[in-house]
């Protein structure tokens, strides 16, 4: 019991300290506000440069006409930022300006200004709307302030703290051994896997649902489950592409239910119905261990440490769930196909790679233990440099707290900024040589180099640090470890991977690697 | 249907959650059980970038973290992540002969929040993982100044 307590009493006071002292901050900061509001003397709003607009459609004119494709959003963001500069806005429809930053300065200085509780605009817009016309937590992707606050804290440690998500290794080293079997069998004659992008998707929900519900989800079982999780995969990726074909229309789903929006909810329906049948499993196997008075086995403590969150009711554990569940899907997958491409068509950077991991893992057939993990750092900067060669987010939204000048403009507070430091990555000014694909930029002590570190954080930075991140680099670097132990990647010469924007960047196709197994 | 499985499952929690909240959570972590020895206290003095300077004590086995919190030291917006690695704002800068003898080098993930700090020394960790020992008895940090405080100074 005790064990549970003293953490539980820490966090406690932590939270009572930091209420007090942002009660007194805010005295303080209305007056530091008023009067920094006079000093702020930048080049006024309403000048920040960006395509003309027109009445109520805002810019959504140029995506529909086509002269700015949705699909391709981060190479329109590029063009933005070459035509107008490193501060562009946008009206996307009504009552939706966004001010888009493409200096790692300003970058800087929002994440600087940022209080206890940043704001930020949802990911999905569609995904809030849907769930308050459900009555369901909206969950942390969809909250801000007070309420986001109470959410975050109960999972912070749970999901951020390193020694605590180490823990879900297992997890992950039998999912991944499941996925090496299922590789095995279905390999082609050229060593090509005809459906990789599935599988590996499938190899996410697989050790997702361990995490999760504490037992395999058959994702690989050749029966009715996994059949089951090739539609989650499906529906969700449905979801995502429909998402943000809406972003850049006027949203008339919002006053009534358009077909897209009928879609969409059918297929939220249909991924809520999935999680929430697990979750119950799962809460009644939990239960049953209670009633027996036996202890309850770690692999529900994920669950287990929901329920047991006073601050948590019962639909934020749902909501909950259900991100740590499907997120990876539109996250570490297509990251991980990145990486696979990557390192697939770079076979010198593969080499380097793989001395690495073997001197790490000696072993193919062992465990990734943390200590196989915190002897990666080229493995960790070859993840950073497809972070920069293809990227999975465009952007890290906030609604500015106060009043900041940003490239030379006052913005003020309440205005929606997104830092799109994917602009840079291919830019002579921030990366040498930035066409080559480099891991070895990233290694620290390396000599004569220095990247400004604001141009790239994929998972943002600061408080609002993306809440599955610590999950998804272990997932990253387990399967990378395990798939370069075990294979040696090849790639068709003359084909291609490029990103589609679809709220997130996808692989624009199959990912054909070949692998061939590894002697020794 | 699924507005009907979610309230199902909502109206099993509540009775759920009274019960398992009754027992022990299932710890995946061991760094929480500490043994029950008597911990010796340890005094540290953090310098402000203001100048000020604020001697105080922790235990052994705390974090510097710990120790701001637990004294209630108003560091303006100090460790706003809770010491889970995302942020940098407990970002302390020690002295080079504290600095060798820390107990634990920094991780990849503690370097990569660093990175993102503000003037990032040679010397600079995240208080949230310099844990006490009874070595460090004494230990001078310094506070580096945010970019708030140069802001409103």
């Amino acid at each position: 019991m005790m064990r549970v307590l003293v953490p539980k009493f820490a966090y406690h006071r932590f939270v009572v300290k930091r209420t007090l002292s942002s009660v007194i901050q805010t005295g303080s900061k209305n007056d530091h506000q008023s009067s920094s509001y006079q000093a702020i003397k930048g080049l006024p709003f309403e000048d920040i440069p960006g395509p003309s607009r027109i009445p109520l459609w805002g810019n959504l004119l140029q995506y529909k006409l086509g002269l700015y494709d949705w699909t391709q959003y981060h190479k329109v963001l590029c063009k933005l930022n070459e035509t107008y500069g490193s501060i562009v806005r946008e009206d996307l429809g009504p009552y939706y300006t966004v001010i888009h930053l493409f200096d790692p300065n300003d970058a800087r200085t929002v994440y600087a200004a940022e209080g206890r509780t940043p704001i930020i605009r949802p990911l999905q817009e569609t995904v809030k709307l849907y769930r308050k016309r459900k009555n369901q937590s909206p969950g942390l992707g969809n909250t801000n302030g007070e309420e986001w606050y109470r959410l975050r804290s109960a999972v912070r440690h749970l999901m951020l703290q390193p020694r605590e998500v180490i823990q879900y290794l297992p997890e992950v080293n039998d999912a991944t051994n499941q996925f090496l079997a299922r590789l095995r069998s279905c390999m082609d004659a050229t060593g090509e896997v005809p459906s990789l992008n599935e599988d590996v998707a499938k190899w996410s929900q697989e050790s997702a649902g361990r995490i999760c519900f504490g037992k395999s989800l058959g994702c690989f079982s050749e029966g009715p489950d996994e059949k089951e999780v090739e539609k989650i995969i499906h529906v969700n990726r449905e979801m995502f592409r429909l998402s943000s074909s809406l972003k850049f229309s006027l949203p008339m789903y919002k006053l009534f239910p358009t077909p897209m929006w009928t879609k969409i909810s059918k297929y939220e329906d249909f991924l809520v119905d999935y999680t929430v049948k697990h979750v119950n499993e799962t809460v009644d196997k939990i239960n049953s261990f209670v009633q027996k008075g036996q202890q309850i086995p770690t692999s529900y403590s994920f669950l287990s440490h929901l329920i047991a969150s006073k601050d948590l009711n019962h639909s934020d554990i749902t909501v909950l769930s259900i991100s740590m569940f499907l997120d990876g899907l539109s996250t570490t997958v297509p990251m991980l196909l990145f990486n696979l491409y990557n390192l697939a068509t770079h076979p010198l950077v593969q080499e380097k790679t793989f001395a690495e991991v073997r001197n790490a893992l000696p072993d193919p057939k062992m465990p990734v233990t943390s200590e196989v993990l915190g002897n990666l750092p080229y493995l960790k900067a070859l993840v950073k440099e497809s972070f920069r060669t293809l990227p999975n987010g465009t952007d890290i939204s906030r609604i500015l707290e106060k009043d900041l000048i940003l490239s030379g403009y006052h913005v003020p507070a309440g205005t929606h900024v997104n830092l799109n430091m994917l602009v840079n990555f291919k830019s002579e000014k921030y990366f040498q040589e930035p066409e080559k694909f480099l891991p070895e930029r990233w290694l620290r002590g390396e000599a004569g180099h220095s990247i400004d570190p604001f141009v790239l954080t994929p998972f943002g930075h600061g408080t609002r640090t993306c809440a599955g991140r610590r999950f998804a680099e272990q997932d990253l670097y387990v399967f990378l470890v395990k798939i370069l132990r075990n294979f040696k990647l090849k790639y068709p010469s003359g084909a291609k991977l490029n990103g589609v924007y679809h709220t997130l960047i996808f692989p624009d196709g199959p990912v054909r690697v070949r692998f061939e197994q590894r002697q020794e | 249907m699924a507005q009907y499985a979610l309230r199902s499952l909502c109206s099993r929690l509540v009775w759920h959650s009274q019960s398992i909240k009754l027992f022990v959570v299932p710890q995946r972590c061991h760094s929480l059980s500490r043994p029950l020895l008597k911990k010796e206290d340890v005094e540290v003095t953090f310098i402000k970038a203001s100048g000020e300077v604020i001697k105080t004590k922790g235990k052994e086995g705390d974090s510097l973290l710990d120790v701001v919190v637990n004294n209630n030291i108003d560091l303006d917006g100090f460790g706003a992540c809770e010491g889970t690695l995302t942020c940098s704002t407990c970002h302390l800068i020690f002295k080079q002969k504290d600095f060798d003898e820390l107990p634990e080098k920094p991780t990849d993930e503690e370097l990569d929040m660093l990175d993102l700090a503000y003037e990032l020394t040679e010397t600079s960790r995240l208080g949230c993982q310099i844990n006490l020992t009874k070595k460090l008895n004494g230990l001078e940090v310094r506070v580096p100044a945010t970019i708030n405080d140069a802001r409103s100074s």
